[in-house]
């Protein structure tokens, strides 16, 4: 039997961990024998367009949603032979930090399953950890793949903004969103970013990209620890696993100084402005007539607001968050403001970049919490991404990798940020650690 | 401490369409000033420049707008659309009521 039905067959055994929302029959997986990813078995994000497959953005919003095109990503992916082998759930339109917000309800951790697996792409980590798959996509656009890697002991790549076609992404923040691979090692993150990135007419945000691999001179090679995010309340135990990680840097003779990102506490409040405006904007097109689902009404005015009702509650939170920032009164205070801080951030980034070739943080200030542990506090919830958002706001690549477990048998994940184009160093660095290292191969033992 | 009435949600869900609930409502009106709050921090921020990085301002090299092949056919969008007639989709009536078909 195949390799894509011994997965789906696992995947339904693994039924609780509600890690996948849809799975093809498994005589359905399209095989190939040619192609840089064959033999690769890998699950897709479910705000990433399928053809002929249902889309739903975890979202009631999209019930009857048959995707009538490929993303770009996922036609890359076909022609490189990959085999296709569910969707992964996901926090509603990709907004949250737990899949919580999935309409579908959460999806657990592998490693714990009274936790959450991080999110939104939190089915994606989920898969990958659970050995349900050889690698998956998520998007990523205040930390949504490398929170979840972390959570989940998995390696997962936020590209450089532009570099990977957004065609075909049900479209959260596009100024920010950027999809990406989540897989157990940075070998397979460089296999499968190297099929997917590169310019897309479809796409006018991408940018000329060709992905080249590098070593590392580790003699001429300098690591920026950025202050402000290491002076973060972190937990001591993911604190010393990223404290090793530089370590383990410096052994091979780096060069590691102290830098500083000045505007780093502005970034979660801007983004905080940021997201949700491009969000207003975004889900307007969800209305009852340009897709199935559509509530019977009288006039127009009714089935807007009755087909949008379908909205979670943190979705509707943001649509009027945002609609709030770009309101006229609250335009100049909030949205350009935050727009302002955003401008600086890329700024403080790029003349880090003339300093260092690399920056390390940890990935999140805590390991994986409990289902339901932050449900109720928006602001809490929120701030599971404080040391990612900066890397999106930047348009700089970033990639969270297992740097090892607390006591209790909870995954650390780190990270490492590079400049805009420089994804090679960083899956390069990563590299080289999971060469002398194992903490990416562990697997949980699911109860 | 930012304070939002149910007024002012009302009149926000309205101008994007959206309807919420009563329970919705007042949970909006805890969880909005709370995060309006910690945004608040922004407007103390010391900002070096007024002006903003081109790629937040707009696109560059923006391509025609030309009908290309991967427009969707009528065929397609009909299988989108809810309702769908004479190759047209069917928009429920701006004004008034719709006539049932």
């Amino acid at each position: 039997m195949s390799k894509a039905h011994d997965y789906i067959k696992k995947a339904e055994q693994q039924k609780d961990l509600n890690t996948f929302l849809f799975m093809p029959e498994p005589g359905a997986v399209r095989m190939c024998d040619d192609g840089e990813l064959k033999n690769y078995a890998l699950a897709i994000k479910d705000n990433i367009q399928i053809k002929d497959w249902p889309t739903t953005a975890s979202s009631k919003i999209l019930d009857g949603f048959i995707a009538p095109y490929d993303a770009t990503v996922i036609k890359k992916l076909k022609t490189a032979g990959a085999m296709l082998i569910g969707k992964t759930n996901l926090d509603e339109f990709a907004m949250g930090s737990s899949t919580e917000n999935s309409a579908f309800g959460v999806t657990k951790n592998p490693w714990d399953k009274e936790r959450v697996p991080g999110g939104s792409s939190g089915g994606s980590a989920s898969a990958v950890a659970a050995d349900l798959c050889d690698a998956a996509l998520g998007s990523d656009t205040g930390g949504s793949i490398r929170q979840p890697a972390a959570f989940c002991g998995v390696t997962g790549l936020k590209p450089t903004y532009g570099s990977v076609s957004r065609y075909g992404l049900l479209a959260l923040a596009s100024s920010l969103d950027v999809i990406g691979p989540l897989t157990r090692s940075a070998e397979d993150v460089e296999k499968i970013f190297q099929v997917i990135s590169g310019k897309d007419e479809l796409d006018q945000t991408t940018i000329d990209y060709n992905y080249q691999p590098t070593e590392i001179d580790w003699s001429n090679f300098t690591i920026g620890l950025p202050k402000e995010l290491w002076q973060i309340e972190l937990d001591p135990e993911i604190k010393a696993q990223t404290e090793a990680l530089v370590e383990f840097y410096k052994q091979k003779g780096v060069k590691v100084i102290e830098v500083s990102l000045p505007s780093s506490d502005l970034a979660l409040p801007a983004y905080y402005i940021i997201l949700p405006s491009e969000v207003s904007a975004n889900l307007a097109r969800y209305d009852g007539i340009r897709y199935q689902k559509s509530a019977e009404a009288k006039n127009l005015l009714e089935k807007y607001l009755h087909t949008r009702a379908n909205f979670g509650p943190e979705v509707k939170r943001r649509i009027l968050l945002g609609t709030y920032s770009l309101s006229v009164g609250h335009y100049d205070d909030y949205y350009m403001i935050a727009e302002r801080v955003r401008t600086q951030i890329k700024k403080e980034y790029a003349e880090v970049f003339g300093q260092v070739d690399m920056l390390i943080t940890a990935t999140t200030p805590t390991p994986a919490f409990k289902i339901g542990e932050k449900a109720s506090d928006p602001i809490e919830m929120y701030k599971s991404d404080l040391l990612t958002v900066a890397a999106n706001l930047a348009g700089v690549p970033a990639l969270s990798l297992p740097v090892g477990f607390t006591k209790a048998g909870l995954p650390i994940g780190a990270q490492l940020i590079s400049a805009r184009k420089n994804d090679n160093i960083i899956i390069a660095a990563a590299k080289a650690f999971q060469k002398e290292t194992d903490f990416h191969q562990q697997t949980p033992k699911i109860k | 401490m930012s304070e939002i009435s149910v007024t002012e949600i009302e009149r926000l869900a309205a101008l994007v369409r959206l309807e919420l609930t009563e329970a919705e409502k007042q949970n909006l009106t805890t969880d909005l000033p709370k995060i309006l709050n910690f945004v608040e921090q922004l407007r103390l921020a010391k900002l070096e420049s007024d002006s903003l990085d081109k790629e937040v301002l707009a696109l560059e090299d923006l391509r025609s707008d030309e009908v290309s092949e991967t427009n969707l056919s009528l065929g397609e969008i009909e299988k989108l659309a809810p309702q769908f007639k004479n190759d047209q989709v069917i928009v429920p009536a701006v004004f008034g009521e719709s006539e049932d078909e």
